[in-house]
């Protein structure tokens, strides 16, 4: 049962709560569309999120058994040396996109250098390394902009939940708390005022008839 | 070579064919494989006298060390038997290309990568830093100093660390094939010969995957291997299976036709990479019978470097769990 508040029961408290309750019913509303919408798109990101990190996962799982099977014909330090200078680059820029008044962040990466060249990725000598090397290493080049992509999406659904929840919780606040508590104290308002109502009615027929009994006394 | 040379050897090859048996051999790799975890598979290993430092091993990732020390010991041993000392230089030159790689890298980088260097090199580890630092190379082989400063002064213009490798490998192999001509040992040499040309067929068939042009292709492949680059960078863009044709009459015709064919069906260059060493090993084999000379020294050494790659094969697969006959596919052939 919502309690009501605690406040003194007058006309002008009356207008008050219940303009505030005008103003709760409406956030409400919003608040309620707004946590659906954000659902919606929660739902579509985490469903674009499994299906990344699937293709991720898979692509990571394939470049990682080129890459033991590279190591397992290959002495480590020569794999070490093949890899210890990388040729190429990459800057990473993060901007922010605005999903119902979220901030997601979005990335974007650059290649530096001569990007004309895809294929030139390998920083090392072709005669000591083996050709499962070139597998795994292209692989792993191939799932950069997928993995951002997945740290993108894995990103905005964090955020998202928590606005969700942020939401929800200031929903259910409304829902169950504030708008009945606004009732209630309302209806209190209301009871005690016709109370008073009533009282000074009474009071004004007592004296009503006390003074029709001095009245008729006198005459 | 005179015969007097010739029987210099007896004394180190008669030694070396009573160490041969020690080799691991079929049923060893075979325990390793069916091993239900590394440390099993590890200990036939250790059995087998590896390394130096462990007889109790709990922990399958040292197998690394092992592997390492496996290889210094054998050079050790190689050149306290073998009169001529010289004759190694072919295998340990390579590995000062490997160290001048890494310390030009980690120069260039600016930081210190030196447990990538390797020991076994022909010229000391300490003296290689100190003249890689201090930019004197009096003392080293000219090839290897023109190489050096080479790669110096194209990594000065373009900044690609890549052109530090294709340098160095193609110095090191040329290295290696004038050493080799310096022994006057047609095995030797042949033997130098043969790895060009498959160095050479397996990269040939990466620069393919890759789609170089043939300008890259000019400065990887090897030169003075027994097919002419020219062959290789004329056919850089025919279809597979002319490349099969025309390499079918070399003495690698076997070993292209099954691994290009199977290139062509997986995509992959494993297989082909499989064949070539099995095809030095078919090589060395012929040392086998031989009692003299300097061939079952050399024979013994890529010997031992086939096995340990196959120990590493073994041992890798077993750490990441993959299937037996993943393992197996990529096995070389064994000496003995």
């Amino acid at each position: 049962m919502a309690n009501k508040l605690n406040v003194n029961p007058t006309r002008m408290v009356l207008t008050n709560l219940k303009r505030r309750l005008k103003v709760a019913r409406r956030g409400h509303k919003l608040l309620k569309d707004k946590r659906d919408e954000l659902m919606k798109k929660f739902l579509e990101i985490v469903r674009q999120n499994k299906e990344m990190r699937e293709k991720v996962e898979e692509m990571l799982q394939k470049a990682h058994s080129s890459f033991v099977m590279a190591r397992a014909v290959t002495p480590t330090e020569i794999i070490e040396e093949a890899l210890m200078f990388p040729k190429k680059k990459i800057s990473l820029e993060v901007s922010t996109k605005n999903i119902m008044s979220v901030d997601v962040p979005v990335l974007s990466f650059n290649t530096e250098g001569d990007s004309n060249d895809i294929g030139d990725i390998y920083p090392y000598g072709f005669a000591t390394t083996s050709g499962e090397l070139d597998v795994a290493i292209a692989t792993f080049s191939e799932v950069v902009p997928y993995m951002l992509r997945l740290a993108e999406l894995e990103k905005s659904a964090q955020l998202l939940a928590e606005e969700i929840e942020k939401t929800r919780r200031r929903v259910n606040a409304l829902e169950y708390v504030m708008i009945p508590n606004l009732n209630e104290t309302i209806k209190y308002i209301n009871m005690k005022l016709d109370e008073n109502e009533r009282g000074n009615l009474t009071r004004l027929m007592k004296v009503k008839d006390m003074m029709l009994e001095q009245a008729r006394q006198k005459g | 070579m005179s015969k007097k040379n010739e029987t210099n050897f007896l004394y180190a090859v008669a030694k070396i064919k009573a160490i041969e048996n020690r080799l691991l051999d079929k049923s060893k790799i075979e325990r390793m494989l069916d091993a239900y975890t590394p440390e099993d598979a590890l200990k036939v290993i250790t059995e087998a006298d590896y390394g130096y430092s462990v007889s109790e091993v709990s922990d399958a990732h040292i197998y690394e060390v092992l592997l390492e020390e496996e290889m210094q010991k054998t050079i050790k041993l190689l050149s306290d038997i073998s009169p001529q000392k010289e004759i190694f230089d072919i295998f340990m030159q390579k590995n000062d290309y490997h160290n001048v790689k890494v310390l030009l890298k980690a120069e260039f980088l600016g930081i210190e990568k030196d447990e990538n260097l390797v020991e076994t090199g022909a010229i000391e580890l300490r003296k290689m830093k100190m003249s890689v630092k201090e930019r004197s190379f009096i003392d080293f082989p000219p090839i290897l100093r023109q190489a050096i400063n080479d790669s110096l002064d194209t990594f000065g213009r373009t900044n690609d660390p890549q052109s530090i490798d294709l340098i160095l490998d193609q110095a090191c192999y040329k290295q290696m094939l004038e050493s080799a001509k310096s022994l006057n040992n047609d095995f030797v040499t042949g033997l130098v010969k043969a790895l060009i040309d498959t160095v050479n067929i397996k990269m040939f068939m990466r620069l393919r995957a890759l789609k170089k042009n043939w300008d890259f292709a000019q400065r990887v492949l090897l030169k003075g291997g027994s097919i002419d680059t020219d062959v290789y960078i004329n056919n850089l863009e025919s279809p597979v299976d002319s490349v099969i044709e025309l390499l079918r009459y070399t003495s690698y015709g076997n070993v292209c036709e099954s691994g290009i064919e199977d290139f062509k069906n997986t995509g992959s260059v494993a297989a082909l990479e499989k064949l070539c060493d099995n095809y030095i090993m078919g090589y060395v084999k012929k040392a086998k019978y031989l009692s003299m000379g300097m061939a079952p020294l050399i024979a013994y050494y890529v010997a031992k470097e086939t096995e340990i790659k196959n120990v590493r094969i073994v041992m890798t697969g077993k750490i990441n769990k993959l299937p037996n006959e993943q393992i197996k596919e990529r096995l070389r052939d064994l000496y003995v």
